[in-house]
C-alpha cells in the first residue's frame, strides 16, 4: 500500500506533502468525473445544468490531473501521512461538490452548497433541496456523491485501515484450507471491494426496477441504499410498498459487513455462521423492530412493514425519511437515536460507533468486572472466537472518547446556536453517526432548511469526522497542527537568526 | 453477651448491623427535634426504636470473618441496600408522602426514593408543589440533612472506624465505598484512618455551620444546609433551597463549602496536619479549580448574550456550575423561571451544564459522577492512543501530574468509564420506556448516576421528581443513584457474586450437560 503510488521520477517530495497533493488530486478528479457523468446524464433529461457541471468538472478535472502529474511520490509513505492524504481527498471531493453545486446554480450561498455537498460524500441524509425540483443531473451527481463516500468507508474500513495494521481484525486476511480472502493485501482488497460494491449496486437497480421506481429514481435509490445514503429520487418513490421492501433488504444488507457479504459471494458458510457480529447486528434488529412496534402500537403487516423500514433506516444509517407510524411513545425516538448511533456492522458502509467495536466494549466492561474479584487477572478479549490485541482494545475506548466527544462538541455548537436541547443533541448524534433525517421529541422528522445557515455548517464537521471513522480524520487535523507549529517555530528561529545577523 | 461461637459468621450482615444502629441514632436525634414544632415525633421514634432493634439483633446473632474480595462487595452492596430501605421508615411511618390520589406503593416507592437520594447524596426530592418542604416538621427535614450527611463520608466509613475486629481487611471496604480509585490510608491503623476521615468531616461540617449562621441563615437552617453542602448532597429546608434567602453572601459560602466537600479529604486531612494549604500542589484540585473557573466564564458569557445583565449571568453561572460540578445539586432560583432555573436557560448554556454532570468532584471526596482524576487519566489514553498511530513504534506512556499512570490503573479507569456509559445509555433507554421524554429522562439517569440532583427537562431545580417521572421510573432512578454512589462495580458484584457461588455447587442444568456430552463427543 505504502508503495502502491510511488512514481520513478529524480527528487521525490516528502512524506505528508506527496500524501497531501495525491490526496486533493485524487479526490478532486474522482468529484469531477463524477460531475461530468452527471453532466452527460442531465443531457438525456432537460440539460439545464449539463454545460455547468461538463465545465466545472472539466476544470476541476484537469486541474487534479496536474497536480497528480507533479508529485514525486516518495518510495514510502508514513501511516499518520496515509491518513492525512485520504482526509485531504475526502476533503477536495467535498469542496469540488461545493463548486459544482454553486456554478450549476442550485445553490447561490457557498454555506448551504457545502452543506450539501458534506451531507452527499457523508452519508448523511440531511437534505435542504427539494427532490422534484431538480434535474436529472443533480439528482445523479447527490445520489453518487453518496454512493462515493460509501465506496470510501468501504476502502477505509477494509482496506486501508487494516493494511495500516491498524483495525486489522476488522478485515478478512487469513489464507489457507482454499478460502479466498476479501483482503490479502491493501490492493486486492480495494478491487475486491470495488467488485462487490458495485455488483451489490447494480443488484439493487434492478431490483428497484422490477419494482417500479422507474429509471432515475432507480439510480438514486440504489445508490444512496448501497452506501447507507438516504436521499430519495422525486415523487416518494418509498410510499410503494413493493419499492419499500427492496429497500428493507437492501439497506440490511447494506449494514451487514463487506466481509460477510464476500463470505456469501464465495460460498464460506461456516465464517458466516460463526460471526458474533453478524448476530449481534440480527439480534438487534429485530429486537429494535419489536420494541418499535410495541411502542408504537404497530398493527397489521403494512405497519410491522414501516416499523421495520424505519428501524432499518436508523439503525443501518441510511436515514430514509418514513413520519412516524401510529401514536409514538416517548421511547421511540430515544430507541431510533440509539440505533443510530450504535449503527450496523463494522466494515459496512454505515456509520455511527458500529456493533463490533460496541461488543469490544461490552467484553471489556466484563473483563473489568472480574478484574474487581480477581485483580490479576490476564485475559484476552475474544469476539466470536477472534482475539483482540491489546492496541485494538485501545482504538475502541478512543474511539469512544472520539465519537462522545465529536457528538458532544457538536451538540453545543449547535445549541448555542439555537434550537432547543432536544433538537441539539439528535441533530450532533445523528451528524456523527451520518445517519438522518433527525426527529424530534414526538417522532415527527425536522426539516433542516428551517434551521439557520450557520446551524447547518456547524454539523459538517461532525459529518465529515463521522465518514472517516473518527480517527483518520484527528490524526490528520494533529498532523496539520505539527506541521502549523514546526513551521512557525522554523519561521521564529528564521526570523531570530537575522536579527541577530542585522545586530 | 452472646458466646463468638455461636454466632452467624457474617462480615456482611454484622457490617449492616453497625450501620443500621447509626441510622436509628440518627432517627431518635431527628425525632428529638421533631417534638420542637412537629407532629411526627412519636412515628419517628417507632421508626428509630425498629431499626435499633433490628440492627442489635443482627449484630448480636453476627459476627465477622475472612473478607475476601467478593464478600468485601457485598457487605458494602448490602449494607447501603438495607441502610435506604430501612431508611425510608420514618417517611412512611410519619405519612410523610401520603397525597390524594396516590395509592399505598406509589407513597412507598416516594419514600425509598427520598431516602436513596439522601444516603446516595444524589438530592433529587419527590418533595414539590403538591407536597411542600416547608409543609413539613423541622425532625423530618433534619432526618433528610442527616442522611445525606452520613452517605456522604460513607456509612461503612464509620463502621470502619468503630469496629476494631475487621482491622486490616477494613480497608477493602473503604475502598470498595470511597469514590475514586481506591481511598488513601492517613494512618497506619485502617481504624484510625477511618476515624480521622470522619474527624476532618466533622470539622468541616461545623465550620460551614458556622459560617452560613455568619452568612444569614438561622442555626437550624444553618446546621441542616451544613450537613447537606459538605456532602455535596444537596437537599434544604426549603422549597425554593438556596434561592430562598436570595442572598450573595449565603450563595458564596453554600459554593465555597461544595467546593470543599467535592475536593479529596486526604488533602484536608494534610492541610490540618501540616497547618498548611496544600491544595494548590495537588493536580486534580488544580485541575478542577480550572474547570469550575472555565465553565463559569463561559455559561455567563452565553447567558449575558441571551440578554441576563453581566453581574447577574456571572452570580447565576458560578453558583450552578458549581452546584452540579461538586455534584451538589442545590438551587439559586426563586422560582420556576426565575434566572436561576438553568431549566428554563436557552439551550447553549444547558450543554455546558450537561457536560458538568458528568464530571463531579476530585478522587476521595463525597461528590459523585465520573472524577476529574478518571476523565483526564481518559483523555490522557485517548490521545496516546491517537498518538501511537502516528508513532506505531514509539513506547507511550499516560502520565498525569509528574507521573507515569500504571496500565493497569489506566485500563481500570478505561473499563468504569465505558461500564458508566452503558449504564447512561441504557438507563435512558428504561427510563424514556417508561413515559419520559427524552432530555428528561437522559439528564436524569446521568444525574442519578452521578448523584447530581436535578435534571433538566420537566425535572429542573424548581420542579419536583413527581412531575418529571412515572413511579417505576423514579425506582429505576433511585437504584441507579446507588449504583452510582458506590461507582457501579460493587453493586453488580454483589448480584454477581451469589449468582457465582450457586453456579459453582449447583447441579449442571440439561442443558448444560447436552453441551458437554458434546464437547466430549468432538
Amino acid at each position: 500500500m505504502r508503495t502502491l503510488l510511488r512514481r520513478p521520477r529524480s527528487v521525490d517530495w516528502g512524506s505528508l506533502s506527496s500524501a497531501v497533493a495525491t490526496g486533493g488530486a485524487v479526490g478532486g478528479s474522482t468529484a469531477s468525473t463524477l460531475g461530468a457523468a452527471s453532466g452527460l446524464l442531465d443531457l438525456t433529461g432537460t440539460g439545464d445544468d449539463a454545460w455547468a457541471l461538463l465545465a466545472c468538472s472539466a476544470t476541476a478535472g484537469l486541474a487534479s490531473a496536474w497536480l497528480f502529474s507533479r508529485v514525486r511520490r516518495p518510495r514510502r509513505h508514513r501511516t499518520a501521512d496515509i491518513l492525512t492524504g485520504i482526509t485531504v481527498a475526502f476533503l477536495s471531493m467535498v469542496l469540488v461538490g461545493t463548486l459544482l453545486y454553486l456554478v450549476s446554480g442550485v445553490f447561490s450561498h457557498p454555506g448551504d452548497a457545502l452543506f450539501e455537498s458534506a451531507a452527499g460524500f457523508s452519508t448523511t441524509a440531511l437534505t435542504t433541496l427539494d427532490a422534484d425540483s431538480l434535474g436529472r443531473g443533480i439528482l445523479f451527481f447527490r445520489a453518487g456523491s453518496q454512493w462515493v463516500g460509501g465506496l470510501t468507508a468501504l476502502l477505509l474500513g477494509v482496506a486501508v485501515l487494516p493494511a495500516l495494521s491498524a483495525d486489522r481484525e476488522l478485515a478478512d486476511r487469513r489464507r489457507g484450507s482454499g478460502r479466498r480472502p476479501l483482503a490479502p493485501s491493501g490492493g486486492r482488497a480495494a478491487r475486491n471491494v470495488l467488485q462487490l460494491y458495485a455488483g451489490f449496486t447494480l443488484l439493487l437497480i434492478a431490483a428497484y426496477l422490477f419494482a417500479g421506481a422507474g429509471f432515475v429514481g432507480s439510480l438514486v435509490l440504489a445508490a444512496s441504499t448501497a452506501s447507507t445514503g438516504g436521499f430519495v429520487g422525486p415523487g416518494q418513490p418509498l410510499a410503494d410498498p413493493a419499492v419499500q421492501w427492496v429497500a428493507i433488504f437492501g439497506m440490511l444488507a447494506a449494514g451487514a459487513s463487506l466481509v460477510i457479504l464476500w463470505r456469501l459471494v464465495t460460498l464460506q458458510w461456516k465464517g458466516v455462521r460463526r460471526s458474533a457480529e453478524l448476530s449481534a447486528y440480527l439480534f438487534l434488529l429485530v429486537g429494535g423492530t419489536l420494541l418499535l412496534g410495541w411502542w408504537s402500537e404497530a398493527s397489521g403487516l403494512d405497519e410491522w412493514r414501516e416499523t421495520l423500514f424505519t428501524l432499518l433506516s436508523a439503525a443501518t444509517t441510511t436515514g430514509f425519511p418514513m413520519e412516524a407510524v401510529g401514536s409514538w411513545a416517548a421511547a421511540a425516538p430515544v430507541l431510533l437515536l440509539l440505533a443510530a448511533a450504535v449503527g450496523p456492522m463494522t466494515g459496512s458502509a454505515g456509520g455511527g460507533f458500529q456493533i463490533f467495536r460496541m461488543l469490544g466494549l461490552v467484553k471489556l466492561a466484563r473483563r473489568e468486572l472480574l478484574r474487581q474479584l480477581h485483580p490479576n487477572l490476564v485475559a484476552r478479549i475474544r469476539i466470536g472466537g477472534l482475539v483482540l490485541s491489546e492496541a485494538s482494545v485501545g482504538r475502541i475506548v478512543l474511539q469512544q472518547f472520539l465519537f462522545v466527544a465529536v457528538v458532544m462538541g457538536t451538540t453545543g455548537a449547535v445549541a448555542i446556536l439555537g434550537p432547543d436541547l432536544a433538537t441539539a443533541l439528535a441533530a450532533g448524534v445523528h451528524a456523527t453517526a451520518t445517519a438522518g433525517p433527525i426527529r424530534a421529541l414526538d417522532g415527527t422528522l425536522l426539516d433542516p432548511t428551517a434551521w439557520s445557515r450557520p446551524v447547518r455548517l456547524a454539523l459538517v464537521p461532525a459529518m465529515l469526522i463521522g465518514r472517516l471513522a473518527l480517527y483518520p480524520a484527528l490524526v490528520a487535523l494533529g498532523t496539520a497542527s505539527t506541521g502549523v507549529r514546526d513551521r512557525l517555530r522554523l519561521k521564529r528561529r528564521w526570523v531570530g537568526r537575522n536579527s541577530e545577523g542585522d545586530q | 453477651m452472646k458466646s463468638a461461637s455461636r454466632r452467624w459468621t457474617s462480615t456482611t450482615a454484622h457490617v449492616a448491623a453497625n450501620a443500621l444502629l447509626f441510622v436509628a441514632g440518627a432517627m431518635a436525634l431527628s425525632a428529638v427535634v421533631e417534638l420542637v414544632d412537629g407532629q411526627e415525633a412519636p412515628a419517628m421514634f417507632a421508626a428509630a426504636a425498629i431499626t435499633a432493634l433490628l440492627g442489635s439483633g443482627m449484630r448480636r446473632w453476627t459476627r465477622t470473618g475472612v473478607l475476601d474480595r467478593s464478600i468485601v462487595f457485598t457487605a458494602v452492596g448490602v449494607t447501603w441496600v438495607l441502610v435506604s430501605v430501612i431508611g425510608a421508615l420514618p417517611y412512611l411511618l410519619a405519612g410523610t408522602f401520603v397525597r390524594d390520589g396516590a395509592d399505598t406503593l406509589v407513597v412507598i416507592a416516594d419514600a425509598l426514593f427520598e431516602s436513596v437520594s439522601g444516603f446516595s447524596c444524589t438530592g433529587s426530592t419527590v418533595f414539590g408543589a403538591h407536597n411542600p418542604i416547608e409543609a413539613q416538621g423541622s425532625g423530618i427535614l433534619l432526618y433528610r440533612q442527616i442522611t445525606q450527611w452520613l452517605g456522604g463520608m460513607g456509612i461503612v466509613v464509620l463502621v470502619v472506624a468503630v469496629l476494631p475486629t475487621l482491622r486490616a481487611s477494613g480497608l477493602g471496604l473503604i475502598d470498595a465505598e470511597a469514590p475514586g480509585e481506591g481511598a488513601d490510608r492517613l494512618a497506619p491503623k485502617v481504624v484510625d484512618t477511618a476515624r480521622q476521615f470522619w474527624g476532618v468531616y466533622g470539622i468541616l461540617t461545623i465550620a460551614a455551620a458556622i459560617l452560613l449562621l455568619g452568612a444569614g441563615m438561622n442555626p437550624y437552617d444553618s446546621i441542616a444546609h451544613a450537613l447537606s453542602a459538605i456532602s455535596t448532597g444537596g437537599f434544604s429546608t426549603r422549597d425554593s433551597s438556596i434561592g430562598h434567602w436570595d442572598s450573595v453572601g449565603v450563595e458564596l459560602v453554600v459554593m465555597a463549602v461544595m467546593i470543599f466537600g467535592a475536593a479529596s479529604f486526604t488533602l484536608h486531612y494534610r492541610s490540618f496536619r501540616n497547618r498548611r494549604f496544600v491544595h494548590l500542589n495537588n493536580p486534580e484540585f488544580r485541575w478542577y479549580l480550572g474547570l469550575l473557573g472555565g465553565w463559569t466564564v463561559a455559561v455567563a458569557a452565553l447567558l449575558a448574550k441571551d440578554g441576563m445583565p453581566w453581574a447577574r449571568a456571572l452570580r447565576m453561572s458560578a453558583f450552578n456550575v458549581v452546584t452540579l460540578g461538586t455534584s451538589g445539586g442545590f438551587g439559586n432560583a426563586t422560582e420556576a423561571g426565575s434566572s436561576g432555573d438553568f431549566a428554563a436557560w436557552a439551550a447553549g448554556p444547558q450543554v455546558l451544564l450537561l457536560l458538568l454532570l458528568v464530571v463531579g468532584g476530585c478522587t476521595g471526596s463525597t461528590a459523585g459522577g465520573i472524577k476529574v482524576t478518571r476523565l483526564r487519566i481518559g483523555a490522557a489514553h485517548a490521545y496516546r492512543a491517537l498518538r501511537a498511530i502516528r508513532r506505531p513504534q514509539a513506547v507511550l506512556h499516560v502520565r498525569y501530574g509528574k507521573g507515569v499512570v500504571p496500565e493497569s490503573l489506566v485500563e481500570r479507569i478505561s473499563g468504569f468509564m465505558v461500564v458508566f456509559g452503558m449504564f447512561a445509555v441504557l438507563g435512558t433507554l428504561v427510563v424514556s420506556a417508561l413515559g419520559t421524554d427524552l432530555v428528561t429522562a437522559f439528564t436524569g439517569v446521568i444525574g442519578a448516576l452521578g448523584n447530581m440532583g436535578p435534571a433538566f427537562g420537566e425535572a429542573g431545580p424548581t420542579a419536583s421528581f413527581v412531575d418529571g417521572y412515572s413511579t417505576p421510573a423514579r425506582l429505576v432512578l433511585a437504584a441507579l443513584m446507588l449504583v452510582g454512589r458506590l461507582e457501579i462495580f460493587p453493586m453488580l458484584l454483589m448480584l454477581i457474586v451469589p449468582y457465582r457461588s450457586i453456579r459453582r455447587v449447583a447441579p449442571r442444568g440439561p442443558l448444560q450437560q447436552l453441551r458437554d456430552r458434546r464437547s466430549v463427543g468432538t
